[in-house]
């Protein structure tokens, strides 16, 4: 494994053997200050967000340019055009998209599973993912867009390793990641023309994008912000769900309780989203997921000037890893930070629900979604299967971008 | 140098992650994307792997626009 990959495995390490304090750590010669602590976290997202800019080269120089990446004027312009469709979009149409793209993925995840596969294939839950969300926002089928999900995961999986490259210091071992990332974006990019065409459904959002990728101003370009956008609504909901899979089969009494709800829920079929949001264990349940497993576990920035943290001097263009695995694995805040709860435990400070989204100005554009359509999966899941565990060792995380499970998950489903 | 040019406009397509159709013949480098000290490096390397060999340091130093570029690629070795 690369020294980016086990990034994911260096923090849940500094969570215990550091727990509720904030470190410095060497990253490829860098000192990067790892933030554990709620308290200096809202600081630097939040209270004084101004001095820290995003440090995300390496995501840009996967994926492009796009809101993910960009600070200023440029961020403003692209979150003001898209905002607006991620706070305002119809519940119970996602949740009815989530209900029927569960049931496909549900179906493909037994089906493997009866041919003695002892792992979850993330390439199902990252279509279903998939589909939910272009479906939901761009007003068409996946299947009808040409997208090629493998060349988006290949260009995550490359932009991954630069992660923690110094500007300029990219060595040999990263020449192999460079020379094979403008053919992947030109995959990217011809399986994206769908999105030009005149066939191509003109959703109010697409309309937007279109009309800012004309004005060269603004070095808007409609693909590596659609690449951002699929990239990030895809990747981290398909990585979130493949935890919550591995949370039921790990935890069998609360999947038992839960799923009474799920088969109440979907019984007369009538359900909802407004019937689902008042189940409060499923909203518990995914909070927990999010607050173990933090789909995005990180978040980098560089400070612009002197700041003190805590009782920390902050130098001008300190580098900054906000931990979201050491923040919600915090003792000071529960009493066994890595149990899963799905009790009073769960509303504690530094919520799955609540950080693992990230807060302040930059919070996640698509939390909201991300909430509902990841609900939707788990009661989908829990009424129509059951999940057992295929191995017993701790998982082994793997950074691509997102936190995955190495080796996919030891997780079997079954009907039931 | 059409065919070139039109490789050149490939090379970038890739490199700096821009629709092949927005990048013109005549453009600047500068101004299609963004030229950051790794996107310099995978433009080189887009350029010596179709080219099958390193290319001279003093003609990359003055590659400004998609012209130049071609004309790396239709230098003789």
């Amino acid at each position: 494994m690369s020294p980016a990959s086990q990034i994911c495995g260096t923090l849940y390490e500094l969570s215990r053997t550091e727990n509720g304090r904030n470190v410095f750590l060497d990253l490829s010669g860098v000192q990067v200050l790892v933030v554990q602590r709620l308290e200096e976290a809202d600081h630097i997202l939040r209270l004084n967000a101004v001095n820290y800019r995003k440090n995300m080269a390496w995501f840009r120089q996967g994926l492009g340019t796009s809101r993910f990446s960009e600070d200023g004027n440029p961020w403003e312009i692209r979150r003001d055009l898209t905002q607006s469709y991620f706070s305002r979009f119809d519940r119970e149409r996602t949740f009815a998209l989530s209900e029927h793209h569960a049931r496909i993925a549900l179906g493909k995840m037994i089906d493997r599973s009866a041919t003695g596969a002892s792992t979850i294939d993330i390439d199902v839950l990252r279509e279903m993912t998939a589909s939910v969300l272009v479906e939901n926002f761009l007003d068409v089928k996946l299947v009808d867009t040409g997208l090629d999900l493998a060349v988006l995961a290949q260009i995550m999986e490359r932009a991954s390793e630069f992660s923690f490259v110094p500007a300029g210091k990219a060595g040999a071992i990263y020449r192999e990641h460079l020379a094979v990332l403008p053919a992947l974006r030109r995959q990217a990019l011809e399986s994206m023309r769908y999105f030009r065409s005149e066939h191509m459904p003109l959703t109010p959002m697409l309309s937007d994008m279109k009309t800012a990728d004309l004005d060269s101003a603004n070095n808007f370009v409609l693909e590596q912000e659609l690449m951002s956008f699929l990239a990030a609504g895809i990747e981290a909901s398909a990585a979130a769900v493949s935890w919550a899979c591995y949370l039921l089969a790990a935890n069998p009494k609360v999947q038992e309780n839960l799923r009474p709800l799920a088969h109440d829920l979907w019984r007369d079929g009538n359900a909802s989203w407004h019937s689902l949001s008042r189940l409060k264990p499923f909203g518990t349940f995914i909070s927990e997921t999010l607050r173990l497993f933090p789909p995005t576990p990180i978040i980098t920035r560089l400070a612009n000037g002197p700041d003190r943290l805590g009782d920390q001097d902050i130098a001008e263009e300190q580098s900054v890893i906000i931990s979201f695995i050491g923040i919600q694995h915090d003792k000071r805040h529960r009493a066994d930070p890595w149990r899963l709860d799905i009790g009073e435990q769960a509303l504690k400070p530094a919520s799955g629900d609540f950080t693992a989204f990230s807060f302040g100005p930059r919070i996640c554009g698509g939390k909201q979604f991300a909430l509902v359509e990841l609900a939707t999966f788990l009661s989908v899941f829990v009424a129509g299967a059951r999940f057992e565990l295929t191995s017993m060792e701790p998982p082994r995380f793997r950074w691509r971008s997102q936190l995955l499970c190495e080796g996919g998950q030891p997780v079997r489903v079954l009907p039931c | 140098m059409t065919n070139a040019i039109d490789e050149a406009r490939d090379i970038l397509a890739g490199c700096l992650f821009m629709p092949k159709e927005k990048i013109a013949a005549d453009a600047e480098i500068n101004a299609i994307g963004e030229l950051d000290s790794l996107t310099f490096e995978m433009i080189v390397l887009e350029i010596e792997h179709r080219i099958g060999r390193t290319v001279d340091p003093v003609q990359l130093l003055e590659m400004r626009s998609v012209k130049d570029l071609a004309e790396i690629l239709e230098t003789p070795a």
